[in-house]
């Protein structure tokens, strides 16, 4: 579904990524991981087609992000961050609907998705007030109805659930979930080593740009000899220190 | 670019601008209320001081003789004060004027020479100005009529030693008169106005959009950039226009409802006439803001797609409206006949010298030509400029 071969991403002298290849099947939910700074969201806004690789290729879905970025964002949904990036003097209602027009969406079907949204997120109490007086939690739910609503085959989270309560940050953990068994392909970076065990089947690694792992939990395990996520990635990542 | 997705955002950012009480308020309606407001005031403040001024006079005379006091006392408004210290009594605004009569007034003028008077004044200050106007009127009729006797003694009238009558005389249109105090405020407020107007949105819309992080979001969607772009300039556009129209009319009604607010003598001082306003004219003035608005709208929009945040995008734009001030005080001094064909060519500047010989009654169609082509030109290159701009990575990447 998503393959990335000799991927690299250059700011000037800085090197973002470095040769970073990689293969993502569809249903599957792969964790990216690493400190800040290792490339983590360089990488997944090059697949969201918002910066170009320096060098090297992505596809997604057979559509290469450089040469048809449009096809490539049709088929993708994506949440960046802390960051709900909603517009604050609109309502959730008008934010989801804004979305679902650029995507192309016809106005009877942007209604239905945003109420079948709505119905799963348990939003329909604040679906018509304006974003700007939201809780984070509001903020976030209405965020990710916003990302789902032209029904996207491919999902980028990028630390989802960082700066969220317990609530929240298990709703999201239980989404991909969902989104596994709804046979959506799913990439999402985290610092949190716990939800990477409980959610992924495959994790990256990544280090200063460059791929140090990229295998199931399992493999992994067995190749540090450890089943303590926390150390093994210390061991990984942390010799810098 | 696709029209749709322009649509699309152009609907969405207007909506949202709408419901941004702080960008109308600034926009469109704060030069609404305080243009008429402002420009009324100052006539006012004007017309009530020079009043003032004229109603009570109150100066010193020195050396007073009854020849120089009883022609002084012939004008109502002056009254004849005596402070301890008259100098600082006049800096202290207490009396306007200080006469001084030289002491061998009486003397010299009885052997037919020159006699002395001084009148000791402020000229920086209004009141003090109008004072030395009134006694220096009263003081040359007594020199005329001295002049006279003396005369008439030598069998000769004033007639005979006055061979020439020279008299300015206004020969100005009500058209030419309107431009004299049109010609500079109109083409100020109306361009900066297409810079105050557009600057809120143009901050909002790009560094604010940047800022909360929705820009992001609305880049990964299936649209092309050129097509978010056209539409958030259309919005920044519209909003630096709609506050020039907005100034425009707060003008107009200001200049009509001058005359009942400070009464129509204060208000003929202004020789404000209207005539300048035709059809044509309006819709000429209107096209050339248009393309002003769009060619600001443009570089602020690219200015502000550099900015981190939104308090350093109002930094950074800021200087724009130096930018639409400068031009117009570069044709204030010219009268409109005057103006170098090349100022037809400087951005900015182009607009400001049409607007001024609009406002005098004159239309130059080679200088309309000149202006709409040279204003179109720096329109598509001021676009080109922000699309430049707006297409960097730099946008998304923070830092």
């Amino acid at each position: 579904m998503i393959r990335l071969q000799n991927v690299s991403k250059k700011f000037k002298d800085f090197t973002a990524v470095n040769d970073l290849s990689f293969e993502v099947k569809q249903g599957e939910v792969m964790g990216l991981l690493g400190e800040n700074g290792a490339g983590k969201t360089t990488t997944l806004r090059m697949i969201a087609t918002v910066l170009q690789p320096t060098s090297g290729t992505i596809s997604l879905g057979g559509h290469d992000t450089v040469k048809q970025p449009e096809q490539v964002r049709r088929q993708i949904g994506i949440l960046f961050g802390g960051e709900t990036g909603l517009y604050d003097r609109l309502t959730a209602r008008e934010n989801i609907a804004y979305f679902g027009r650029l995507y192309g969406l016809a106005e009877d079907q942007i209604r239905e998705q945003t109420n079948a949204l709505a119905k799963r997120f348990q939003m329909e109490h604040f679906l018509e007030k304006r974003v700007g007086g939201f809780s984070k939690g509001m903020k976030q739910k209405t965020a990710i109805a916003r990302s789902l609503v032209h029904d996207p085959q491919v999902i980028l989270f990028d630390e989802p659930t960082s700066g969220l309560d317990i609530t929240a940050a298990n709703m999201i953990r239980q989404l991909i979930q969902e989104f596994r068994s709804e046979g959506r392909t799913v990439i999402f970076s985290s610092h949190i080593m716990g939800e990477v065990e409980r959610l992924c089947d495959r994790v990256l690694i990544l280090h200063k740009g460059e791929r140090k792992f990229h295998d199931t939990l399992e493999a992994l395990y067995r190749e540090q000899e450890s089943r303590d996520l926390d150390e093994i990635f210390m061991k990984m990542v942390g010799d810098v220190r | 670019m696709n029209m749709r997705h322009t649509m699309i955002v152009l609907k969405k950012e207007v909506t949202d601008l709408l419901r941004d009480r702080k960008t109308w308020m600034t926009s469109v309606f704060l030069p609404l209320l305080l243009i008429p407001l402002l420009m009324m005031f100052i006539i006012f403040m004007q017309s009530s001081e020079a009043e003032k001024g004229r109603s009570d006079i109150p100066i010193v005379l020195q050396g007073g003789v009854p020849a120089v006091a009883d022609v002084l006392a012939s004008e109502k408004a002056i009254r004849i004060v005596e402070p301890a210290d008259p100098e600082q009594a006049l800096r202290d605004g207490e009396i306007r004027a200080i006469v001084k009569v030289a002491p061998n007034y009486e003397r010299r003028i009885s052997e037919k020479l020159t006699a002395e008077i001084t009148i000791g004044y402020l000229p920086s200050n209004q009141k003090s100005s109008i004072a030395y106007e009134v006694i220096g009127g009263l003081l040359e009729g007594l020199n005329k009529s001295l002049m006279a006797s003396r005369l008439a003694e030598v069998n000769v009238t004033l007639e005979q030693i006055t061979p020439l009558a020279v008299a300015p005389v206004d020969l100005s249109t009500d058209s030419e008169k309107a431009g004299t105090i049109l010609g500079f405020v109109v083409p100020m407020l109306l361009l900066m106005s297409c810079v105050t107007g557009a600057l809120p949105a143009a901050t909002d819309l790009m560094a604010g959009e940047k800022e909360r992080g929705t820009l992001e979001s609305l880049l990964t969607a299936p649209v092309h950039a050129m097509s978010v772009l056209t539409g958030k300039l259309i919005t920044v556009s519209l909003m630096g226009f709609l506050s020039a129209i907005s100034s425009v009319v707060s003008m107009l009604l200001a200049f009509s409802f001058l005359p009942q607010v400070v009464g129509a003598e204060a208000a003929s001082k202004l020789d404000v006439n209207l005539s300048f306003l035709s059809a044509g004219n309006i819709v000429l003035i209107l096209i050339v803001l248009f393309f002003v608005s769009i060619m600001f709208s443009s570089l602020m929009l690219g200015v502000s797609s550099l900015a981190k945040s939104f308090k350093e995008a109002q930094a950074y734009l800021t200087p724009f409206v130096f930018a639409a001030l400068v031009p117009v005080y570069g044709t204030m001094m010219l009268s409109p006949n005057e103006i170098p064909t090349s100022y037809f060519f400087v951005p900015v500047m182009n607009a400001a010298s049409m607007f001024k010989e609009l406002l005098y009654g004159i239309v130059e169609p080679v200088h309309i030509a000149y202006v709409l082509g040279s204003s179109a030109v720096f329109v598509m290159i001021a676009v080109v400029v922000a699309s430049r701009l707006f297409r960097r990575e730099s946008l998304i990447v923070k830092g």
